[in-house]
C-alpha cells in the first residue's frame, strides 16, 4: 500500500466561536517520525481527537492510511494506536491484567507487551495504584506501544518520566520508526522533537504555520554574532542578513540570518580581535515563528516562550 | 492475542471486571438479605400486617406496592415481605440500574479512559452494545442472586405459606425489567450529560421526582395518572405474586423504556464530540 500514513484536507474543528483547529492541510510520510509542535491550546490534542474520531469535524477530513477516520472509523483505527496525554488508567487492575486487557481490545503482541515491559523497568504485577507517576506513565506507553499497528500517535509521551526512561523512550521510538512504521508525536517539548523527529509541524492558535524538516528548521535559524574589532567597530555594517546591530566597547553585536559567508566576507576587511557566535537553539527557531505569526502572534509567542522555556528546563 | 470478531465480548468483559467487586457485594447482600427476612418471618408472622398497612394509609405505598393476595395467609406474608424486602430491594435495584447505567459511559469520560476505550477498532454502536450487555448481565447477577436467597429461605423457613417458585421467579423478571429501566435513563443522562457528578446528581433528582410522583398516585386518586409517568408505578410485585399471571403490560413499559431509553442514548452517543 503506498501513499500518506496520516493526511488531512481543511480539517476544522470550531467550538461555539472559537476556532481550535482551523483548515490543517498535513501529510506525514510514512515510516517517519513527524512531530507536532505548540504550546498549550494550539490545537493539537484536537487534531488528534479528529483523527481518532472522538470529534467530528466542523468541516474538512482526514485519512489514516488511505481510509476517512469518520466514515470508516474502526477501519482506520485498526492502523492506529493512541497514546493519550492524560492518564487513562484502571486504578483498581494489576499492570499486567490492564495491558492484557486493553492489548485484547485492539492487536498488541505479547512479545512487543514483555519487551516494552523490560525496557522501560516496570513491575506488571504491581497495583496501578500502587505506582508513581512516572511509573502510571510507562504503563500508558506499554499500553500504546504494545500495538502491533502502523501508525502511532503520542500526545505528550515523556511527561513524568525521567531522564533515563525519556532515553530510553526516544530509542524505541527510532526503532519504530526503523521498522517502517510511523510516529505521530505531539509534544510542547523542543527538545524532544528535535532530539525524536524527521519532520515538525508548527501549530500556532489552530493553524499550521510550517512544516520542516528538523534539519531545515536548525538551518533557519538566527545567529547572534559579537565581533570585537581591534579600535573602534566601522560605523556602518551593511551586509545582507544582518541586522539588530548593536555597538559598544570596540564590538559590534547583531543577528545573522541564513548563511555566514556574507558576514565573514564583509568582516574580511576590517581588523577583526575576536568573533562569536551563539549557537542558535531549536527553541529559538521555534520562537521565532512565533514572533513572526501575524496579530495574534503575541499570545503565540508568550505560549511559545513558555513551551520553550518548559523544554529548556526540562533539559537543564 | 485476538481482535475483530470478538471485539464487543472484550469490551463485555472488560466492562464486567471493573463491575465484578460492585456486582459481587450487591449479590451477596440481596441473597443474605433475602435469607434474613426469610428467616425472620417465623417470629413476625402473626403480626397483622394488612391492618399495619391499612393503619399508614390502606396500602403499602414503597414502589406502588400493594397487596391483593389470596388468602389471609398468603396476604400477611406478602405484606410483611412488601414491607420488609421488596422495598427495599427496589432501592437497591433503582441504585444498581442508575449507577451501572450512568456509569456506562460517564465512569469511563470521568477516569479518562474513554478515550483510549474509543481509539479502539470499535464503533460507538458496539461499544454501547457491549457495555449496555455488560450493565444487563450484572444487573441480573444481582437479580439472580436475590431469586436464590428468597427461594431458599422460602425452602427452608416458610413453612405456612404455600410460595410458588415460579411467582416468586416471575417477580424477579419484573425486578431485572425495573433494574434496566434505571439502567437506561442512567445511559441516556450520562451520554447528554458526560460529566460524572452532573449525571449521577441529576439521575438521583430524576429517581426523587419518580418516587414523589409514586406517592402523589397513591394517596390522591385525583392523581392517580401522575403514577403512570413513573418507572415505579410498573413495578408491582405483590400483585404478582397474589395473581399468579405475569404482568405483561407493566413488562412491556418497563423493558420498552429500557430498550428506548438505550436507543436514544445510543443516538445521542453516536454523534457527541467527547472534548478533553
Amino acid at each position: 500500500m503506498s501513499g500518506p500514513a496520516i493526511r488531512t484536507w481543511g480539517l476544522t474543528k470550531h467550538y461555539g466561536s472559537v476556532e481550535a483547529l482551523c483548515d490543517l492541510d498535513l501529510e506525514v510520510v510514512r515510516g517517519e517520525v513527524f512531530g507536532f509542535l505548540g504550546p498549550n491550546g494550539a490545537g493539537k490534542t484536537t487534531a488528534i481527537r479528529l483523527l481518532f474520531g472522538l470529534m467530528r469535524p466542523t468541516r474538512g477530513r482526514a485519512e489514516v492510511l488511505g481510509r476517512d477516520v469518520h466514515r470508516d472509523g474502526p477501519a482506520a483505527r485498526r492502523s492506529m494506536s493512541f497514546m493519550p496525554s492524560d492518564s487513562s488508567l484502571y486504578p483498581f487492575m494489576k499492570v499486567r491484567q490492564y495491558l492484557e486487557a486493553f492489548g485484547r481490545l485492539g492487536s498488541a503482541s505479547r512479545r512487543r507487551q514483555r519487551d516494552l515491559i523490560e525496557r522501560l523497568d516496570l513491575d506488571d504485577s504491581r497495583k496501578i495504584s500502587d505506582l508513581s507517576m512516572g511509573n502510571r506513565q510507562k504503563v500508558v506507553i506499554v499500553r500504546a506501544l504494545q500495538e502491533d499497528v502502523p501508525v502511532y500517535v503520542v500526545d505528550e509521551p515523556t511527561r513524568g518520566l525521567d531522564p533515563l526512561v525519556q532515553q530510553e523512550f526516544g530509542a524505541i521510538v527510532r526503532e519504530i520508526r526503523d521498522d517502517g512504521r510511523t510516529v505521530f508525536l505531539s509534544t510542547h517539548f523542543l527538545s524532544e522533537a528535535e532530539a525524536l523527529c524527521d519532520r515538525v509541524g508548527i501549530l500556532r492558535s489552530g493553524r499550521l504555520i510550517r512544516v520542516d524538516a528538523v534539519a531545515d528548521l536548525a538551518a533557519a535559524r538566527v545567529r547572534r554574532v559579537t565581533v570585537t574589532f581591534e579600535g573602534e567597530p566601522p560605523a556602518a555594517l551593511a551586509i545582507p542578513g544582518v541586522g539588530n546591530i548593536q555597538r559598544s566597547d570596540g564590538a559590534a553585536r547583531f543577528e545573522v540570518r541564513g548563511s555566514m559567508d556574507p558576514v565573514i566576507k564583509a568582516l574580511a576587511q576590517f581588523d577583526v580581535a575576536d568573533l562569536e557566535t551563539d549557537e542558535p537553539s531549536f527553541a529559538e527557531a521555534f520562537l521565532r515563528h512565533y514572533e513572526h505569526g501575524g496579530a495574534d502572534g503575541a499570545d503565540g509567542a508568550d505560549g511559545a516562550a513558555q513551551a520553550a522555556a518548559h523544554g529548556e528546563a526540562r533539559d537543564a | 492475542m485476538t481482535r475483530g470478531a470478538v471485539l464487543s465480548l472484550e469490551l463485555v468483559r472488560l466492562t464486567l471486571r471493573t463491575r465484578r467487586l460492585a456486582t459481587f457485594w450487591f449479590s451477596i447482600g440481596v441473597a443474605l438479605y433475602a435469607l434474613l427476612i426469610m428467616g425472620l418471618w417465623p417470629l413476625f408472622k402473626d403480626i397483622d400486617w394488612q391492618a399495619m398497612a391499612e393503619a399508614f394509609g390502606g396500602t403499602q405505598t414503597f414502589g406502588g406496592v400493594t397487596s391483593s393476595a389470596a388468602t389471609a395467609q398468603e396476604n400477611a406474608f406478602y405484606q410483611y415481605w412488601s414491607s420488609q424486602y421488596t422495598t427495599w430491594v427496589t432501592l437497591v435495584m433503582t441504585y444498581v440500574g442508575v449507577w451501572f447505567g450512568a456509569g456506562v459511559i460517564v465512569r469511563d469520560f470521568g477516569a479518562g479512559t474513554l478515550d483510549v476505550l474509543l481509539a479502539a477498532p470499535i464503533s460507538r454502536t458496539r461499544f454501547l452494545a457491549a457495555r449496555g450487555a455488560a450493565v444487563a448481565a450484572a444487573a441480573l447477577l444481582v437479580a439472580a442472586a436475590s431469586l436464590l436467597g428468597v427461594l431458599v429461605g422460602a425452602a427452608v423457613w416458610i413453612t405456612d405459606v404455600a410460595l410458588s417458585p415460579r411467582d416468586l421467579a416471575l417477580i424477579h423478571v419484573q425486578l431485572l425489567l425495573f433494574t434496566l429501566a434505571f439502567a437506561g435513563v442512567g445511559a441516556l443522562l450520562g451520554a447528554l450529560i458526560l460529566q460524572p457528578g452532573r449525571t449521577y446528581g441529576i439521575a438521583a433528582a430524576l429517581v426523587v421526582l419518580m418516587f414523589v410522583l409514586t406517592i402523589v398516585a397513591d394517596v390522591a386518586s385525583a392523581a392517580e395518572w401522575l403514577g403512570r409517568l413513573s418507572l415505579f408505578g410498573y413495578w408491582n410485585p405483590i400483585d404478582q405474586a397474589a395473581t399468579g399471571a405475569f404482568a405483561w403490560r407493566d413488562a412491556l413499559v418497563l423493558g420498552g423504556s429500557a430498550v428506548v431509553t438505550f436507543g436514544a442514548a445510543l443516538a445521542v452517543f453516536r454523534r457527541r464530540d467527547l472534548a478533553a
